[in-house]
């Protein structure tokens, strides 16, 4: 008993430890925002501000519209989930359950485009976007990521593991494709769907590199590349901006945070289901 | 027979997607050099041109009063600032502009890359319009604006101008009885009379150059005698003159006597050990006195860096300039603007503004101007040495190679390399970059 | 459908209409996956045979000469080097440090849910903001790490400043922001281990830590798998948090290849020489990952 004892006091204790060493530099960034430029200079660092500067927020906003960055950030993110979903869902379901000539090949037509990183291609689809004339504009940061070879990949990976009988049997009652892949399918393999939802939220909404390069002026740009502006406009001549920054930065993260803390559960027990079987 | 219908689908799709993207290409011709047109009467139809910068915090409160000035004066003229993050950013969107050929009519261009975006066509040659309009360019500081011309054309005007100067504690000079040096001779005494040690570990620098960019140690290299290029574009940074200033900062150095930051955010450490009187004297940009005036808490002062066989300064900061492939109509109310930015008029509001120096002489010679130095005499010790700040050797590839003797400062400073060797390797790098350069 | 009684010729038609309606299924993801991702690096490759500097509308045909001066340059090798580093480290760190929290907070209750969702929270923020922090937390003046060094006597070090620390310290916040990932991951993977195999080998009398090595860890291989060519990929892409924190420096100790690639193309001017550049990294990352996936084909233990 005591043994046991013994042994789930250090597991709690060694648990706690870690729990607190990773949480700690989110909690310095949280701090660090609320800090008076002085305290940031301070000699022992003081782990809680003496004094709550939420001036610093109403400076971050002062300093970049980031009113109009979340919500340039929520169409592009909304934008790209919605469509990424839908084409890998058909295309999911055409390559697991579908029947065409050289299916596999093209298949692996679709794998070996995860390798292509994003800095090979921006160039020519940079020059692309700009005949189309679609530069700073949402089209040029949506449909360029239209597609995810990813998404694709984790979505056959569940349809071909679902099991054909009640597809042929859909089929026989006359249903359509796409009443099979959303009425039946979806629902089946929504620990996957959820995924790849909250995987391509996650990443479109901390994209940086792309919309850098795509948009130009201020009304156009997103969270993280005004964080960025931020950090060189603020940080340029001014030295330990620190509080503007972290105020900055709390402002881009808080939102998304908060929504997954609250779907937590779901996510974690959605992602368990993301690697292959 | 059905596989082949598909596959010609297929092809037709990705043929009229590659031909889409790719049609405009031949078109792309180079357009004949611009001549501007004869100031022909004032086309007053409303224009709305964006300005492309790289001005930060600080100098927004400048930028937009000249802005609304500019209205004023050319109210069918919209100008809109977007700042584009640092020179570098700056440049990358530029690049990406012109290969998409959607670019701003007027931009900020730092002075280093000039010949780069000059020899690639970015820039519009500013001499037509300079001549047509007789624009008395004799006004200019003479280095300033040779800095913005590249093989005898005017790519661009001087807009914030800095020179690297040593900001010293005046405070704490006078009460230990030293003055700037003005020669590298004199640095022994200086930093000997200065430099406070516990042991072996100094707490009181006397000076320190920053070894993060190479902006602040070319002129060093000058004064010593010695030059980054050959006159055949070679690199010339292993001659024992171009070397003679890093055999004097090791040993400076090695003495505890300097302090060379290097390396990202090593700014802000110089800059904060200044404060704390950890250091005596930093040499730094000239944008930045009016910071350190406001900023530090004792009496702060001005010096020229101190010359060897030669005793000059160079130019920094960043110009204007006119995009070449923006329309013709465009080009002309950008032109509009980059005179208005740069006219004498504004001149001294515009440097009290953003902290760099005044670029006409008319206007340093003005009543404005006057007060403006008794205002900030610390400004005077840059314009007592007006004419020895000088551009830079101007290379495309300038940007480029100066990386290598950075880095060979950086390992003479961080690991202790051997001077000779590091340098040595350095030109050796420097040359294959210049010769690859030679052949393209 | 055999079943059903149609003419032979009927049926023909019927089903090549229905392979062209799975087809259109896929084609829009084709189409975009073509337009996006394979005609730009057919269009690099093109680049890459030129001199081009991104600008001039002229492109001179160069042949090999930008791979042919790639492969002679040192900086390419040391690069390349550096990234390889860069990925090991990275990978590696991850996944231990990853196993090792999944084993020890693969505990159900609720302290221990609540401790997991504060590990895993710092997957969802932005790559920019995490090295800020982190550029922050570093900070050799100011910096909470040097100052709490300090309290055990250690002088002051320049993490991002000195050649033995840079590397490390831009690891470091990319196992921070990841190992979340990966523990949630393996515990997924633990979970799904039927206990009988670890009730059988208690009973022969199995230490925990032989369970460990002779159990969890083979079959835990599909996961490691998963998770070692995923990471494998994004690690060798890495550019993010090194151009916030060292900007490859100090003395390129950290200028990783994407780095380089960036620098070639947008601050050197030139395309040509960076899109070979481009395309060798491109077939770099192919065939470790083609290594990978055949030598695990022998020893990853897939469930029946």
């Amino acid at each position: 008993m005591s043994t046991k004892g013994l042994l789930i006091t250090t597991r709690y204790t060694v648990a706690i430890l870690i729990t607190l060493l990773m949480f700690f530099p989110m909690y310095w960034l949280l701090i660090t925002s609320l800090k008076s430029p002085d305290e940031l200079k301070a000699a022992i660092p003081t782990f809680w501000p003496e004094r709550l500067a939420w001036e610093n927020y109403r400076d971050a906003f002062r300093a970049a519209p980031f009113g109009r960055y979340a919500l340039n950030t929520l169409i592009q993110t909304v934008g790209i989930v919605f469509l990424q979903l839908n084409i890998s869902l058909l295309a999911a379901y055409a390559f697991a359950k579908g029947n065409f000539w050289g299916r596999d090949k093209w298949f692996f037509f679709v794998i070996a485009a995860l390798i292509v990183p994003d800095q090979v291609t921006f160039v020519p689809v940079y020059v692309m976007m700009a005949k189309l004339g679609w530069l700073n504009t949402f089209l040029a940061l949506i449909i360029p990521n239209g597609v995810s070879a990813y998404s694709i990949f984790l979505l056959r990976q569940t349809f071909k593991s679902l099991n054909n009988d009640v597809l042929e049997a859909a089929r026989v009652d006359g249903s359509n494709r796409l009443h099979i892949i959303y009425r039946i399918l979806v629902p089946m393999a929504m620990p996957t769907v959820v995924t790849v939802i909250i995987l391509k939220f996650i990443g479109s909404w901390n994209s940086y590199f792309w919309p850098l390069i795509m948009t130009n002026t201020n009304d156009m740009r997103v969270l993280t590349v005004g964080i960025a502006m931020l950090k060189n406009s603020v940080g340029g001549s001014e030295m330990l901006n620190w509080h503007l920054l972290m105020a900055g930065s709390v402002i881009v993260i808080a939102p998304i945070v908060i929504l997954f803390v609250f779907a937590q559960k779901y996510i974690v027990s959605a992602m368990s289901h993301s690697t292959f079987k | 027979m059905k596989m082949k219908q598909w596959l010609l689908l297929v092809t037709l799709l990705m043929m009229t997607v590659t031909s889409a993207v790719g049609c405009s290409k031949s078109q792309a011709k180079e357009e004949a050099t611009t001549v501007p047109p004869a100031p022909a009467q004032e086309d007053t139809t409303p224009i709305k041109i964006q300005y492309w910068h790289s001005h930060d915090e600080d100098q927004t409160a400048g930028l937009d009063y000249m802005i609304k000035e500019f209205n004023k004066k050319y109210p069918y003229i919209t100008v809109e600032p977007v700042f584009q993050g640092d020179y570098d950013e700056l440049q990358q969107k530029l690049m990406a502009a012109v290969a998409a050929k959607q670019v701003p009519a007027v931009t900020n261009v730092e002075v280093a890359k000039v010949p780069n975006f000059s020899e690639s066509g970015m820039l519009a040659d500013l001499s037509p319009y300079i001549a047509r309009d007789k624009m008395d360019t004799a006004d200019f500081s003479t280095g300033m604006l040779k800095a913005y011309n590249y093989q005898d054309k005017q790519y661009g005007l001087p807009l914030i101008v800095s020179t690297s100067v040593f900001v010293y504690n005046k405070t704490m000079f006078d009460k230990e009885g030293v003055t700037p040096p003005q020669s590298w001779d004199e640095i022994e005494a200086f930093a000997q009379k200065l430099t406070k040690k516990e042991g072996n570990k100094t707490t009181r620098f006397a000076f320190s150059v920053p070894g993060w960019s190479s902006w602040y140690y070319d002129p060093w290299i000058m004064n010593g005698g010695g030059s980054v290029l050959t006159q055949d574009n070679m690199s010339a940074i292993d001659q024992p003159d171009s070397m003679k200033f890093m055999n004097k900062f090791k040993e400076w150095k090695d003495k505890g006597y300097m302090h060379i930051g290097y390396g990202k955010g090593a700014s802000d450490t110089m800059r904060q050990m200044f404060f704390d009187g950890k250091i005596g004297m930093v040499e730094h940009t000239s944008a930045l006195i009016k910071w350190y005036m406001e900023k530090a808490k004792f009496e702060v002062g001005v010096s020229f860096l101190p010359g060897d066989k030669k005793r000059i300064s160079q130019i920094g900061g960043a110009g204007i300039a006119v995009m070449d492939m923006a329309s013709e109509k465009e080009k002309e109310a950008a032109w509009k603007f980059v005179q208005f930015m740069t006219a004498p008029e504004n001149n001294i509001k515009w440097a009290e503004f953003t902290g760099y120096l005044p670029t006409r002489k008319s206007a340093i010679e003005s009543e404005e101007g006057k007060q403006y130095f008794s205002k900030y005499p610390q400004y005077k010790a840059v314009f007592d040495n007006f004419d020895n700040v000088m551009p830079r050797d101007q290379h495309p590839a300038y940007d480029e190679v100066s990386e290598f003797y950075v880095q060979a400062l950086g390992k003479v400073v961080l690991e202790n390399a051997d001077v000779e060797a590091s340098f040595k390797e350095a030109a050796k790098q420097m040359n294959d970059v210049l010769a690859e350069y030679a052949t393209k | 459908m055999s079943g059903q009684l149609t003419p032979k010729k009927r049926l023909l038609s019927f089903s090549t209409l229905e392979k062209w309606k799975d087809f259109s299924l896929a084609l829009p993801a084709l189409l975009l996956l073509a337009i996006f991702t394979y005609f730009p690096l057919i269009s690099s490759f093109y680049i890459s045979l030129t001199n081009w500097d991104l600008i001039k509308p002229i492109k001179k045909f160069v042949g090999l000469l930008n791979y042919e001066r790639l492969l002679k340059d040192d900086q390419f090798y040391r690069v390349l080097k550096i990234t390889f580093t860069y990925t090991v480290l990275d990978v590696a760190l991850s996944l231990l440090i990853g196993l090792g929290m999944a084993l020890l907070f693969n505990h159900r209750s609720k302290a221990f849910g609540a401790m997991r969702l504060l590990i895993f929270m710092p997957y969802y923020i932005s790559m920019v903001i995490a090295s800020m922090v982190f550029v922050w937390i570093l900070n050799p003046e100011y910096g909470v790490l040097n100052k709490a060094l300090e309290v055990f006597g250690i002088d002051k070090v320049f993490w991002l400043n000195d050649t033995s620390t840079a590397l490390w310290s831009v690891v470091s916040v990319s196992v921070w922001k990841g190992v979340g990932f990966v523990m949630i991951i393996f515990i997924a993977g633990l979970r799904s281990i039927p206990t009988e195999y670890y009730e059988a080998s208690s009973i022969d009398g199995a230490s925990k830590w032989r369970q460990l090595i002779h159990i969890t860890i083979p079959l835990l291989s599909p996961t490691t798998l998963f998770l070692i060519i995923t990471s494998f990929i994004s690690s060798m892409q890495v550019f993010q948090s090194v151009s916030v924190m060292t900007g490859g420096g100090p003395l390129g100790s950290t200028k990783v290849m994407v780095m380089w690639i960036y620098e070639m193309a947008f601050v050197q001017f030139k395309a040509g020489k960076a899109s070979a550049l481009v395309i060798i990294f491109f077939f770099i990352i192919i065939f470790f990952t083609f290594v990978q996936f055949s030598l695990s084909k022998r020893k990853v233990h897939y469930e029946g």
